[in-house]
């Protein structure tokens, strides 16, 4: 139960104070000191009464050593804290029996009985598990520095190094899939090098970056993805692909303007923080992982084709008549007729090995710390030549031999060398001509030649952060944090001379260089109003600039065969160069009210600009404000709650946050004009300003509850929100009579969001050193558009049938309705028809497009199983789903359009047959919905519109912890892992995946098609520690 | 107690610190490469900032689908068949189905705003010079012309910034986007901007103003000094102040010409590109080609000739139903390509952009170079040549036409024994007939013969042509209607106007 209000508070800063160790074991070569504190025990008189009790805390879950757990004899007085190897010493224990109590905040309380013998040491072994519902423990995101979670109104979502660890992901987005409840990750591919798009709450913006703030230790980086000019690939690296999850400590996720008000500006889509493994005092501790891995893709397309398309089997041509049904084409002397250019292995794919070698070192001493690790990997991708080889370097150090100062240095350098292959719906993409087979692009259908088309991207990421904590009085804390994110692409699109696409040739060069930078001040005072009354003061203020210089260069013509460079070119086609750079700052106040240390009543209010925000955006004096409101009550530390029910916590929050508008929004640009008077330059106004333009707001309420059931079997957490967006960035065209028509963003729109998220954990079996628990989340995001301005924005069209209209859900997918859908041996009549009877009533040429279903998933599910079995096995198995949603299969709907998708050649041939015959008896068995989607040239979008749900078992390994016994040579602790990813996938979609999404990142528009399905991974995992 | 209030100071000190941190003023937006609002406050941009407003203008003469295509397509300045994308708009507004227009109609008023804003940016700029400082005299011009051009072809506008609406305003000041004003108005606006203008240019002119970047042709005081006059009195003219109009016409001389400028290295001209590379417009049946293939002010050239005279019927120039006569240089990129492409060819083309002389560049450039008149002083002429038709003087009337005919070496026509009236097609027979060939000739393919037509109710003007009767219908006249309705892109986005179906 709770401690007295003070206790942890000054606790928690006292530690700040005198740093992160307490008197420990361990500090620089623990193993001597050890050896010296037991060499004392013996000198000591007392000793003949007394033994020691020293051993190893180790994590349940993962195996791994477990520093900074209080351990102590109860009742005694007596107690140490484990280093960095997890090993603790507590001298001078009186003999005789004695109750060993562990502590670590976010684990499960260890008790366990020791014999204590006079003179000598008893040998302690504990492991420990997480606590399902544990509100002791601290969070940094979205408070002023730090506050253990039972004083925070808002739900915050948790990843932990051990989940990440398990979680056999891809990359970092897709650790995070289904790991945390208010994330959406969206977008799965088998290309090598490709991230995918992370949402909080679902859909946040319409014309902003709709994309959560990304910080690491404290500094920003850049959301989302690096530039790709020529677009050849149709998918994207992301900044966050530059993190190793090995290298991270854990995640904190808040997700909505209720949570994330004190960022202010910029994080009204929430904010993931990502902290990364620090040092611990104690000797060095190595860690090894070496991976190896087969990545493969499973059968591509329809199950009725066993070519696959002719991805999977590219030596024979799958065919359709009426007189042979399916068959394969024959050449006169009967034999099989392969695809030209199909590769000597007979297929288009082909085992993909992903290794990954990494090396860390955490260790140090009472005043320096360090965490330090390098790690090199080459992830092949499933069609020859894609590959990702990635080198991260990461060096982070604490500093605690000062007084009253702490300070954390935390360093990343990551480059990536990604080799793309030509893909999506692009004419020069692999998919496009391979599944069209002889009706491709490529010059005699040898489908080899879109490889003569490169694509190389260099990626260069620095990201460096400067922590200082000063704790000049038990009760009030300083933290300053700087920092510096630095990234670089340099991305080649080559089409070399006599390109079957372009002969001449042409060169793409496209260099972007981002800088972000932080600068982050907050102070908190802690004030006792009374026995039972607390209060936190805090104020901070933050600072950041983002830098874009971006250049792109565009040659063609080149004059003979080998590599080139851009001045090898005859022409420049094009070239552009952007270079902008925004600023944005902002300070916060906040009070806190503490009652008895359960009940936490929380106002804030932030102040912020933006030099995006217009001359006149006078709102609030050019500031704008985002408040917050903010109760939690833990009702279960009062002594009426049963024992049973443990934990139970109501929380609530109101907040506001932000979206900075574009950069040149709010600025009138000119741009110069060659147009008029004959060789005289000029200037002309390239758009116009709003000077009143300010931030995108949205307002949020949540409420939920922690509980924790029966000593943690059970864990349960529900949280509802309800958002809403308002004076939303819409870009409107004035009204030509106001002079310059040239749109300009307005903070015009409103929409609504909506949602629930449901966590539960199960503590299924405990005994027998085994252990059985099953985690499950659920979780419902939607938002409605409720205005899009007025009156010429009735809707936006975006590609794919993507739409956003009043009252709908955003994005939805829109188009014609088929009249007569379940009518036999029908053609099919549409609403722009004149023939039109839909459901009974007659339409006649409707010119309206008519609401499908939303394209992006409202609901969304993970479900999660996690077996220790005799210490030493984990079994870790974990599956997603996404539902909900339709998605327009843009492949599909271009391949029957061409009389190339073989579920619909026997409908296709016996529809032509019919019609050519004028005997609809030849196509009676069909409906006029499969006649729609199948006809050739009669095939529309919106016949390929269908849904998209499905459930894909995302991960599952097992790992076994090599026993301490057998471990020689230093080793302390060894772990092998069999892992497979992306395993099975259940769905109706007809497409090729139903998360293999174009161009991903793409906010607005979500469609499928010619994207590679995710990979299934194989890997063999070995992790030593020494 | 005391303690606390310590660190009670110490928290707003801080507070303070942060507060001055994120401050106003401390964030700044940097786009390199552009040039923001703030820059232009220098003497030394102003002439390229003229410069550009005039681009905005300019945009109408040259582009594909500028002023001049517009209200050539609508009457019989050239013959547009429809079968391209372009031609098909034209037939939509024929068949009152939709709202064309969008891009004069935005075009012209982004220019006469860019010359409101110049004239705003540059009173500022150049304080007490702005009196008679030639720069502003011609950013008044350019407004000017801009609403006169609106005016020629739409019969409505929308006030929503300038001097009808109250003092000039800056260009981010609201107004009543509500007022919807016929042509009169539009003209007065006209009116009022050219008058501005010859104030400022007189002045320059009294004081001796230099020609800023010693650009005489466009610059000199002298010359918007006569653009001024030339420019009311052409808008005096559509808004029926026939005084004010022969007041001002007569003091432009009568070689007057002034141009907006092309250049041949960066633009499309759209005069050439219609000649010579679309299949779908041509001069063939127009006047050009039936009454006045000899006049050197409607330069044409014949492309291809029909095999016979029984295909000539049929109005199809198929590549097999046409001789390629060799002149209208196919091969050398325009027109070769898309003939081979649609096996077409136009069978007449303007050569308006070829021929040297005052029509055409000073300095003879041809081709792409052709430069669009703006305002001439052979128009001068026959304005007032028009007021003697009115009053009944068909001597002077004579006199006058015949002093603008002198300009180009033609002889004179001899005094119409009748004022007469108006036929289609032109019989050239009397007074009324003699000024129709005049100014058609004259203005051939500058977008001006939309609103003679319209003012005089032209007889080409037939119900296959008529446009926009909601407009007339609403003036309660049994005249067929020749105006273009207000674009879509402004009934879409202006909410505080309806726009009912233009055929309603």
């Amino acid at each position: 139960m709770s401690t007295h209000p003070f206790a942890y508070d000054r606790q928690r800063f006292r530690d700040t104070r005198r740093g992160r160790g307490q008197a420990t074991c361990g500090g620089i070569g623990g193993g001597a000191t050890l050896l010296v504190l037991a060499l004392a025990s013996l000198a000591n008189p007392l000793s003949a009464q007394s033994g020691t009790v020293t051993g190893t805390l180790t994590s349940g879950e993962t195996g791994e050593p477990l520093s900074n757990v209080q351990v102590s004899i109860q009742g005694s007085g007596l107690g140490s804290v484990s280093n960095n190897q997890g090993r603790f010493l507590i001298l001078e224990v009186p003999t005789g029996e004695h109750e060993l109590v562990a502590q670590l905040i976010g684990f499960r309380e260890e008790r366990a009985t020791v014999s204590v013998s006079a003179g000598e040491s008893a040998l302690v072994e504990l492991s420990m598990y997480p606590q399902a519902v544990e509100l002791e423990g601290m969070v940094v995101t979205g408070t002023a520095i730090a506050a253990q979670k039972r004083e925070v109104g808002n739900s915050i979502s948790l990843v932990t190094s051990d989940e990440l660890l398990y979680a056999g992901a891809i990359n970092l987005e897709d650790a995070l899939r289904g790991r945390a409840l208010g994330v959406s990750v969206t977008g799965s591919s088998g290309t090598a090098g490709a991230g995918s798009d992370i949402l909080l709450r679902g859909t946040n913006s319409v014309n902003g970056r709709n994309r959560p703030l990304i910080y690491v230790d404290g500094v920003r980086m850049p959301a989302g993805t690096f530039e790709d000019a020529t677009g050849e690939s149709q998918e994207h690296a992301t900044f966050l692909g530059s993190i190793r999850e090995e290298d991270i400590d854990r995640i904190e996720i808040i997700k909505g303007p209720a949570a994330s008000s004190l960022y202010g500006t910029d994080a009204s889509a929430g904010v993931i923080q990502i902290f990364t493994k620090k040092g611990a005092p104690g000797a060095p501790r190595w860690t090894m992982n070496v991976q190896q891995a087969v990545q493969r893709i499973g059968h591509v397309g329809p199950d009725i084709d066993p070519t696959g398309l002719r991805v999977n089997d590219c030596t024979r041509q799958f065919n359709h008549s009426l007189e042979e049904g399916y068959h394969f084409n024959r050449d006169e002397a009967g034999a099989l007729m392969s695809d030209p250019g199909c590769p000597p292995s007979g297929t288009w794919l082909r085992d993909a090995h992903v290794q990954d070698y990494s090396m860390s070192v955490r260790g140090g001493s009472q005043e320096v710390t360090y965490f330090a690790s390098g790690a090199y990997g080459i992830t092949e991708g499933v069609i020859d030549p894609n590959e990702s080889e990635d080198v991260n370097v990461r060096a982070n150090f604490t500093f605690s031999g000062f007084e009253n100062f702490q300070i954390n240095l935390n360093n990343f350098y990551t480059r990536r060398d990604i080799t793309w292959i030509p893909n999506g719906d692009n004419a020069e993409g692999l998919l496009f001509n391979v599944a069209r087979g002889d009706q491709g692009e490529t010059p005699d259908n040898d489908d080899s030649a879109v490889f003569d088309l490169t694509q190389d991207q260099v990626i260069n990421h620095f990201n460096t952060s400067a922590n200082i904590d000063w704790t000049p009085m038990d009760n009030m804390r300083h933290r300053l944090t700087f920092g510096l994110d630095y990234s670089n692409s340099h991305f080649v699109t080559q089409r070399p001379w006599l390109f079957w696409n372009n002969p001449r040739g042409t060169r793409t060069v496209d260099i972007e260089n981002r800088r972000v930078i932080t600068l982050d001040y907050a102070s908190t005072y802690l004030h006792e109003l009374t026995s039972d009354f607390t209060s936190t003061t805090s104020i901070g203020a933050q600072y950041n600039q983002n830098e874009h210089l971006g250049n792109r260069t565009d040659v063609e013509g080149f004059i003979g065969p080998g590599a080139k460079v851009l001045e090898n070119a005859e022409d420049v086609t094009n070239y552009n160069e952007d270079r902008s750079a925004t600023e944005g700052g902002g300070f916060f106040l906040q009070e806190q009210i503490g009652w008895r240390n359960r009940l936490f009543v929380n106002v804030g209010l932030r102040a912020d600009t933006h030099s995006s925000f217009g001359r006149e955006y006078t709102r609030d004096v050019r500031f704008t404000m985002y408040p917050k409101a903010q109760a939690t009550y833990t009702v279960s530390d009062h002594d009426f709650w049963p024992s049973w029910w443990e934990t139970f916590r109501l929380r609530g929050a109101y907040g506001e946050s932000g979206e900075a508008p574009p950069a040149s929004g709010s600025v009138t640009v000119f741009e110069a004009s060659s147009l008029a008077d004959e060789n005289n330059l000029g200037f002309i106004i390239q758009n116009l300003a709003n000077l009143s333009l300010g931030p995108e707001r949205a307002e949020e309420y949540e409420g939920g509850f922690d509980a924790s059931l029966f000593q943690g079997i059970l864990a349960l957490n529900g949280t509802y929100y309800k958002r809403r967006t308002f004076d939303g960035l819409i870009y409107v065209a004035p009204a030509p009579s106001n002079g310059v028509a040239e749109s300009i963003p307005q903070n015009v729109g409103i929409w609504d969001s909506e949602g629930i998220e449901v966590g539960v954990d199960f503590l299924v079996f405990e005994g027998f050193t085994s252990r059985v628990s099953i985690n499950a989340n659920y979780q419902y995001n939607q938002t409605t558009m409720v205005d899009l301005g007025d009156p010429q924005f009735e809707q936006f069209t975006f590609n794919y049938l993507n739409r956003y209209r009043p009252d709908r859900p955003i994005p939805s997918l829109y188009g014609k309705k088929i009249c007569n859908g379940d009518e036999m041996g029908a053609l099919p009549t549409y609403t722009d028809d004149d023939n039109c009877i839909l459901n009974g009533v007659e339409i006649q040429n409707h010119p309206d497009t008519f609401f499908y279903a939303p394209s992006r998933p409202p609901h969304e599910a993970s479900v999660g199983v996690r077996a220790t079995l005799f210490n030493n096995f984990i079994l870790d198995v974990f599956g997603v789903a996404q539902m909900g949603h339709w998605l327009y299969d843009d492949m599909a709907q271009e391949l029957a359009a061409d009389g190339l998708w073989p579920v619909c050649w026997p409908i296709n041939n016996a529809v032509k047959a019919g019609i050519e015959a004028e005997d609809p008896s030849l196509y009676s068995q069909y409906t006029a919905r499969e006649i729609g989607q199948c006809w050739e040239n009669e095939s529309d979008n919106e016949d390929w519109m269908e849904p998209a749900d499905y459930f894909r078992l995302q991960s599952a390994s097992l790992s076994y912890r090599v026993p301490q016994e057998w471990l020689r040579g230093g080793v302390t602790g060894a772990t092998v892992q069999l892992r497979a990813t992306n395993l099975f996938t259940f769905t109706n979609f007809s497409g090729l995946y139903p998360d293999a999404l174009i161009r991903p990142a793409q906010q607005t528009a979500r469609g499928n098609g010619y994207i590679l399905p995710p990979a299934r991974q194989f890997s063999v995992n070995l992790r030593l520690n020494f | 107690m005391n303690k606390t209030t310590k660190k009670g100071s110490s928290l707003l000190r801080l507070l303070a610190v942060g507060a001055v941190l994120a401050t106003v003023g401390c964030v700044d937006t940097q786009i390199t490469g552009v040039i923001i609002e703030d820059d232009i406050e220098d003497p030394n941009l102003m002439v390229p900032f003229v410069r550009g407003i005039n681009s905005e203008l300019h945009d109408n003469m040259r582009d594909f689908s500028g002023v001049w295509w517009f209200a050539g397509s609508a009457t019989d300045d050239f013959n547009n068949d429809g079968t391209s994308s372009s031609g098909e708009e034209i037939l939509e507004y024929r068949n009152y189905s939709d709202r064309p227009g969008n891009f004069p109609w935005a075009q012209l008023h982004e220019a006469a705003w860019a010359g409101y804003y110049g004239v705003h940016v540059t009173n500022r700029v150049f304080a007490e010079e702005a009196a008679s400082h030639p720069l502003i005299a011609r950013s008044w011009i350019i407004s000017g012309w801009a609403e006169r051009m609106l005016g020629e072809l739409f019969c409505e506008s929308i006030y929503n910034y300038g001097p009808d609406a109250g003092a000039l305003m800056g260009p981010n000041d609201q107004y009543d986007p509500s007022q919807i004003v016929q042509t009169d108005s539009i003209m007065r606006r006209s009116v009022n901007a050219m008058q501005n203008a010859l104030a400022v240019a007189e002045a320059a002119v009294a004081s001796g103003a230099p020609t800023p970047d010693g650009d005489s042709r466009i610059f000199d005081p002298l010359k918007l000094m006569y653009a001024a006059h030339g420019g009311i009195a052409q808008a005096a003219m559509l808004m029926g102040d026939w005084d004010l109009a022969v007041q001002h016409a007569a003091q432009v001389p009568d070689d007057f010409i002034l141009y907006s400028h092309a250049d041949p290295e960066v633009e499309d001209n759209g005069w050439f590109d219609v000649s010579f590379q679309n299949d779908d417009f041509t001069l063939w049946n127009t006047p050009v080609h039936r009454v006045f293939h000899d006049d050197p002010r409607v330069p044409w050239v014949k492309c291809g000739e029909w095999r016979s005279d029984t295909l000539r019927t049929t109005h199809t120039r198929s590549a097999r139903d046409i001789i390629d006569t060799g002149r209208c240089d196919f091969a050398a990129g325009y027109g070769g390509e898309f003939r081979a492409e649609s096996n077409r060819m136009p069978l007449y083309s303007s050569l308006k952009s070829e021929t040297e002389g005052l029509l055409t560049r000073p300095d003879g450039e041809t081709g792409e170079d052709a430069d669009f008149p703006m305002v001439r002083g052979t128009e001068m002429l026959l304005i007032r040549a028009e007021k003697a038709l009115m009053d009944g003087n068909l001597s002077q009337f004579a006199n006058l036409v015949n002093q603008g005919r002198a300009v180009y070496g033609m002889d004179p026509i001899e005094t119409p024994a009748t004022a007469g009236a108006l036929e289609y097609p032109n019989a050239l027979d009397d007074g009324w007939s003699i000024l129709d060939g005049e100014r058609y000739t004259l203005m051939h393919l500058e977008g001006r013969r939309f609103a003679d037509m319209r003012r005089w109710q032209h007889p080409y003007i037939t119900e296959a042509h008529a446009i926009n009767p909601r407009v007339e219908a609403e003036n309660g006249a049994a005249r067929l209607a020749f105006c273009m309705p207000i674009a879509d892109i402004e009934c879409d986005a202006n909410g505080d106007i309806t726009c009912p179906g233009v055929g309603s």
